[in-house]
């Protein structure tokens, strides 16, 4: 016999069953995919941009809501070890040092292990070397006994201005170098590479390699070799890793300008400017002409306010209806207090969850971010880029670069008339508020005070839920036959450059209502 | 403009301003444009029997689908039609000179077709089927694009197991113009003797030097590995993502809708209603059909519309809801009737009748809108076994429109009937279609394009402002060479006209009552 469905209230989807928690299914669309998880082996010399890709792509799967997280084989070793005096450790015939390598990785793996057995996590990035035989085969046999899958990335590189830039960014300000100068630094990083480079096994597709599932990234993407794609996620990432550039670039986000509805508080519709929506317009226009950015490519909505601000620029611009403002269905054009007094209960069960809440008959932000994924996509194929958007929309996106949690995004703070200017820098993402100086109504409405907060963890899986990705937490020692103590905190710059923590915002995200004036925030999310 | 309902959407084409404006326009306000922004030509390379026209054929079919004017160009037609009377190999010897001098005559014929279609015609995308497989051709056909400003993609497939060729062979080849009531036999030996004539000469891509800044994508074994090199734009990278896929192990799909619900009964459109009993009825033997056809291991998928759900749940196997097969948004017409629709805003009624598939509905979806939002549908269709999608009739539309190659005209009037499943399979080039009703009585929702109302413009026009699906068109075969009179060997197996729009019937199908009615046929 069929069940009787019943009607989730949050979410608004039929379910077979009584309960009221969010459907234990995913809920924004994607197929449930009901496949075991997945350990992602990073492969390749040092300086390859392994890091950089591991983080970019659990910032990116966990934001469309697939539990992720990365370890950090050198977190590790730097925990165990906690002196690093020079390239020495790394060659071959260190038998020492070998076996706290090796120990290293076993205890990575068994962290691994109960992320992806008891902890939710469904995919796990394991980020170190992994160049030679003997370790994959080591992972290998360890995703089997445990019915993971295993897919590989390699990244191949010899072009040496683009290694030694890489030292440059990122691994001369490394905690191994703390007490060093830059050129050594830099010399002893390459010692580091060449003792690597003695035992290194590339994957070789045509024989010893030919039946594992792997992509392999030459030159930064030039070129990529993809070898028995297994599954929808495998495939998802391929894409991803395709789509992904290391040009430096500028993208600017920004709403529409105050529209006649803002001005009267009311929800979603379709109304023009107000009177200081178009000198808005008129001030982006003036900034975008500042920036002196050659190609700037104008994205908008297809609603009419985001059109309007676009069309005071005087440059071309594209309409994707994948902008469009969150729909919010029933309650379109009424304001809060007018929802509040004529649909209580919803109004009520929007503020208890916030994220997965879907106004009836029309959308949540869960599926906001399922919408707004292709023009992600096609964010990371372009270079410059001025995005005028929506409020849900513009807070979507955002937690996709500063890889905020489907808990803060729907809280982040983007006020009007205000453009926040996003540029690359190492593993993370430099945001920079600047208010363009023109009065507008606030739409913001903070996190009520006591709300009962969602569960969170659980439920992610399998759907289209942003996470945060996790911070990597190397909780206690763990190799016991070390002369050195380990050491107990990270010290500061590891945690600043490695793990790009979200705590640090922009003092307009964060919180308090600041009002700014031009240019004077700048702040680093890292 | 109420069709598209873009506030400030551009220009009012004219059908002589069209042409001319197209890619201005397109700059202006399309997306699918914008991916495009040159024309590109898709050059496949590979020994015969690679499955180069199988990938031709369906990624053209997909690239119209989301909207992107695509046509392929096969060179064997061209030759076909210069050439009357294939004898055998001898005339794909390098050293055939007088062969060899007639094949690129053909070759350089298919080009200039491709450079009116591409800066005549609006296409976008040329794809041009042929072996390509030495560099002396492919650098013409590179000096050809530079000239033309064009951008080029090479998709080579390599393929060496001879288990696959074989199949490939039987599968298409034998069936080929070239090899009229022929023995088997005799035909796979002969077409292994061509392809014998093409080793000689065979330059694979080189992505490690001369062909290292090519933009290309070399499928391997039938997509068991891909070297992707240089991907330029959007649309390169969309094909490369599709390419990788598709698969090509024998798959069933089976389309249906939900079993009739209330609103269906009283003809209101969208709304969230539930099963009528009828409705309840078909699930019902929709579970005994799938017992009957022993569908083990098939993936049911259903909207998060309550009438797709309790259709499913009648089935007792598990079941994923997607809120992307959710039926075409009617914005403020949801839960109306068409006569209240008809009478309450009789001018956006006839506006949808003008132009069904761009009408956008007040604060809803157009069908435009709807094939953007199943791309990714398809996308995952195409990399499963055997699915069952229980969904809704704008989207099962949408989702035939794709298999069966429909353009955005036929689309909007295509037949799904309540109560109907279609099953799906891939054969040679085409979609073979079988139709099957579960004789449960249910409520006629079609409704026919209405008379002397056919669209003005071709799809052409409109496409700009994103997917627009146009149907793949066969090229034309004029003959061009040495006309020698030869019979176009046309007609390609028609859409069986159960499904087809009303008046562009192409086959009388017969239903035999009481027994499920089942129409079979090969859409190429």
């Amino acid at each position: 016999m069929p069940r009787e469905l019943t009607q989730n209230r949050i979410q608004k989807i039929w379910v077979p069953t009584k309960d009221d928690k969010p459907a234990p299914r995913r809920a924004a669309g994607a197929p449930h995919f009901a496949n075991p998880p997945t350990v992602i082996v990073m492969v390749g010399l040092p300086a390859r941009g392994k890091t950089y890709i591991s983080k970019k792509l659990t910032r990116y799967l966990n934001w469309i809501g697939m539990p992720t997280k990365v370890f950090n084989v050198g977190e590790y070793r730097r925990e165990a070890v906690k002196n690093y005096s020079s390239y020495d450790f790394f060659k071959p015939d260190n038998e020492c040092a070998v076996k706290i390598r090796q120990q290293c990785a076993l205890a990575a793996l068994r962290d691994v292990k109960s992320y992806l057995k008891d902890e939710g996590g469904q995919v796990a990035v394991f980020d170190a070397t992994n160049t030679t035989r003997d370790r994959r085969d080591m992972i290998l046999k360890f995703g089997n006994e445990n019915g993971f899958k295993v897919f590989f990335i390699e990244s191949v590189c010899d072009d040496p201005n683009v290694i030694a830039s890489n030292i440059m960014e990122v691994k001369v300000s490394c905690p191994d170098y703390r007490n060093c100068n830059k050129t050594e630094a830099m010399l002893d990083f390459q010692r580091r590479i060449e003792c690597y480079k003695t035992s290194y096994q590339p994957l070789d597709p045509d024989q010893h390699d030919k039946d594992l599932s792997f992509i392999k990234v030459i030159d930064v993407g030039r070129r990529f070799l993809v070898n028995r794609i297994q599954d929808h996620i495998q495939s998802k990432i391929v894409y991803y890793l395709m789509n992904i550039h290391v040009q430096p670039r500028t993208i600017y986000l920004c709403r529409h300008g105050e529209s006649s509805d803002n001005l009267e508080g009311r929800l979603g519709g379709d109304s023009g400017l107000s009177p200081r929506g178009k000198q808005f317009s008129a001030a982006l226009a003036h900034f975008v002409k500042e920036q002196q950015l050659n190609d700037l490519k104008v994205w908008t909505s297809q609603l009419c306010r985001s059109i309007q601000t676009a069309e005071h620029l005087g440059v071309p611009y594209e309409q994707w209806k994948a902008l469009n403002e969150i729909d919010s269905g029933i309650c379109e054009d009424m304001t809060y207090d007018e929802v509040k007094e004529k649909f209580p209960e919803e109004f009520a069960l929007r503020d208890e969850d916030k994220f997965y809440y879907r106004y009836p008959a029309g959308e949540s932000y869960q599926d906001l971010v399922q919408r707004v994924e292709p023009v992600i996509m096609e964010l990371e194929r372009q270079e410059n880029v001025l995005v005028i958007c929506h409020q849900a929309v513009m807070r979507c996106l955002l937690a996709y670069f500063l890889d905020k949690s489907a808990d803060e995004m729907p809280y982040l703070k983007c006020p009007l008339h205000t453009v926040l200017k996003l540029t690359p820098v190492a593993y993370g993402c430099k945001v920079e508020s600047i208010y363009l100086n023109v009065e507008a109504v606030n739409t913001h409405r903070d996190r009520p005070e006591e709300v009962k907060r969602g569960t969170g963890t659980l439920i992610r899986r399998n759907s289209v839920t942003p996470l945060t990705s996790p911070e990597s937490n190397i909780k206690k020692p763990r190799i016991d036959d070390l002369d050195e103590p380990p050491i107990q905190d990270m010290p500061p710059s590891v945690a600043s450059i490695a793990l790009c923590s979200p705590s640090h915002l922009p003092l307009a995200l964060a919180g308090q209502n600041l009002r700014m004036s031009r240019h004077d925030i700048l702040q680093p999310c890292q | 403009d109420p069709r598209l309902r873009f506030n400030m959407s551009t220009s009012h084409n004219s059908a002589e301003a069209k042409k001319a404006d197209l890619r201005a326009n397109d700059k202006k306000c399309s997306w699918a444009s914008y991916m495009t922004n040159s024309p590109t030509m898709i050059v496949m390379i590979g020994l015969p029997a690679r499955g180069k026209t199988y990938m031709s054929k369906k990624l053209t079919r997909y690239l119209n689908w989301i909207g992107v004017p695509t046509k392929v160009f096969n060179l064997g037609v061209y030759r076909r039609e210069a050439v009357r009377a294939y004898k055998s190999y001898d005339f794909f010897r390098h050293d055939n000179e007088e062969a060899m001098k007639i094949r690129k005559q053909c070759a350089l014929v298919a080009l200039r077709d491709v450079k009116a279609y591409l800066t005549e015609d609006g296409g976008q995308i040329a794809v041009f089927d042929a072996t390509n497989t030495t560099r002396e051709r492919r650098d013409l056909i590179q000096a050809f694009v530079k000239e033309n400003a064009f951008k080029v993609f090479f998709v080579e497939s390599v393929c060496d197991d001879p288990e696959v060729i074989a199949a490939n062979i039987l599968e298409v080849k034998v069936s080929s113009p070239d090899y009229p009531e022929r023995h088997r036999e005799r035909v796979m030996d002969d077409f292994l003797k061509r392809i014998e004539c093409y080793k000689v000469t065979y330059q694979p891509l080189d992505p490690d030097n001369y062909d290292k800044d090519l933009s290309f994508i070399k499928v391997m074994n039938v997509g068991r590995r891909f070297l992707v090199n240089r991907v330029q734009d959007y649309i390169q990278s969309k094909i490369v993502y599709y390419l990788m896929n598709i698969h090509v192990h024998s798959h069933s799909i089976y389309l249906c809708r939900h079993g009739e619900s209330n609103h269906n009964i009283e003809g209101r459109i969208g709304g969230d209603a539930e099963l009528s009993p009828r409705g309840k009825q078909f699930a019902h033997a929709l579970r005994d059909f799938i017992e009957e056809h022993q569908l083990s291991d098939l993936k049911v998928w259903t909207s998060q519309l309550r009438r797709t759900i309790q259709t499913a749940e009648e089935l007792g196997v598990p079941y994923e809801q997607w809120k992307i097969l959710n039926e075409i948004d009617a914005g403020v017409y949801e839960e109306m009737t068409y006569e209240m629709i008809q009478k309450t805003f009789p001018e956006e009624f006839a506006a949808r009748d003008q132009d069904k598939y761009h009408y956008r509905y007040p604060g809803g979806e157009s069908y435009q809108d709807l094939v953007q939002r199943l791309e990714p549908v398809i996308m995952e269709l195409e990399r499963q076994v055997n699915v069952l999608v229980i969904c809704h009739q704008a989207v099962m539309r949408c989702l035939l429109a794709y298999f069966l190659d429909k353009s955005a005209e036929d689309l909007p009037y295509m037949k799904c009937p309540l109560h109907t499943v279609l099953k799906l399979t891939p054969v040679a080039y085409g979609c073979k279609v079988e139709m099957f009703y579960l004789n449960v009585e249910a409520v006629n929702t079609h409704r026919d394009r209405p008379l002397g109302k056919i669209p003005e413009d071709s799809a052409l026009i409109h496409r700009r402002n994103s997917y627009t699906p146009l149907s793949s068109h066969d090229q034309v075969k004029r003959p061009r060479l040495y006309s020698v009179g030869n019979q176009p060997w046309l007609p390609l197996a028609p859409t069986p006209s159960a499904l087809m729009p009303e008046g562009q019937q192409s086959q009388v199908s017969e239903r035999v009552p009481g027994s499920p009615f089942k129409v079979a046929t090969v859409n190429s």
